[in-house]
């Protein structure tokens, strides 16, 4: 659920884009939201040096930076030791084509919003990675987010998790119980104490 | 013996995480949706003047950039299509919809492909005057010539096959 209310004074957040101009609208936003100061950074080196001394409460990258993707600097946030890993982490994409916002979420991002951003979806995003009780999947190479939102099944009727059941039943693989078998699981045994 | 290969173990962890910003953003004395939104917006509006003068000065850059193509083509699409983006991204906050179309079909241009460079020189001047055109100091245009010369442009993009990529949106 969305809040309504926020206090964004003291969220120490950081800001990854090598665009200034972008950077300054951003930065115009996040001060009206009620961010004090943002650290800002214009190449994926010095995102990282950053990211190597200080625990962000919140990241908000570019999907394509000078020196890397978000992809690749996410991939460092995500491999380090907690609390850190767990950062909510918001990726702005000017070129919003599949295949970046793919590597974005592939890579662990929380969320993936177009540019230019507006106020009203700036506050709504925050809030929204501030509110989520996502849980955090750690599979293979992927550490991040849980990616399925809704808890409806497994994708397209194939579970790949262990825990995931079949969409379908299919054809009994062991021959129906007969009546007496079932009435013999379900009896009530009297059972003799020692 | 089956020839099948032993199946893969990928160990699987799924488990809950402290939110440290929820704990932060929660804390008394925030600032309520509407009011957030309306400073912010207010603080946009205080850098309209200066983002005009930046559009203008990318355009003014990119203007440049192409008369150097015929030099060094890779570079220069490269460098045009970062300027048509900073472009959009201040044309789409303050609402210069026109302008904004004009770059996204000069990406459209640019990203056909350096093997077809030869024969885009020329479209891509088109482009880059169409932008021009619709600069925030240039005369204004009316909302009919602005449809038109953007449905001109779509006409050159047509005739040299090139199909807008294929975006998808994600707010």
């Amino acid at each position: 659920m969305l809040k309504s209310k926020m206090k964004l004074s003291g969220v120490s957040a950081l800001v990854v884009d090598s665009d200034r101009h972008a950077v300054n609208l951003l930065l115009q936003m996040l001060r009206g939201l009620g961010m004090d100061q943002p650290t800002v950074a214009d190449t994926g080196e010095q995102a990282l040096s950053l990211l190597k001394n200080h625990v962000y409460d919140l990241c908000i990258f570019e999907s394509i930076l000078p020196d890397m993707t978000a992809g690749e600097l996410i991939s460092f946030v995500r491999h380090q030791e907690q609390p850190a890993k767990f950062t909510p982490i918001l990726v702005v994409t000017a070129y919003s084509h599949m295949g970046n916002v793919r590597a974005a979420r592939d890579a662990g991002a929380h969320l993936v919003v177009k540019k230019p951003l507006s106020p009203q979806v700036l506050f709504d995003r925050i809030s929204w990675a501030a509110s989520a009780t996502r849980p955090f999947v750690e599979a293979g190479l992927y550490v991040g987010p849980d990616r399925r939102f809704k808890f409806t099944g497994p994708p397209e009727g194939v579970g790949r998790r262990q825990d995931d059941l079949p969409a379908e039943i299919g054809q009994a693989t062991e021959p129906n119980l007969s009546q007496a078998e079932i009435d013999a699981l379900v009896k009530p045994t009297r059972v003799f104490a020692e | 013996m089956s020839d099948k290969p032993p199946p893969r173990t990928i160990v699987f962890k799924r488990y809950m995480v402290p939110n440290r910003l929820a704990a932060l953003v929660d804390r008394p004395g925030g600032k309520w949706r509407e009011e957030a939104i309306a400073e912010a917006t207010r603080n946009l509006e205080s850098v309209r003047g200066e983002s005009m003068d930046v559009v203008e000065e990318l355009i003014a850059e990119m203007e440049l950039r192409c008369a150097e193509g015929a030099k060094d083509r890779l570079n220069v699409s490269t460098e045009i299509e970062r300027l048509a983006n900073q472009i959009i991204t201040i044309a789409e906050t303050f609402g210069l919809t026109a302008l904004s179309e004009a770059c996204k079909r000069l990406c459209d241009l640019v990203s056909a492909g350096e093997d077809r460079w030869a024969k885009l020189a020329s479209p891509l001047a088109i482009h880059v005057r169409a932008v021009r055109l619709f600069a925030p100091k240039s005369r204004p245009l009316d909302a009919t010539s602005s449809a038109l010369v953007l449905a001109e442009l779509r006409k050159v993009l047509d005739h040299f096959e090139i199909a807008a990529p294929k975006a998808i949106a994600v707010d």
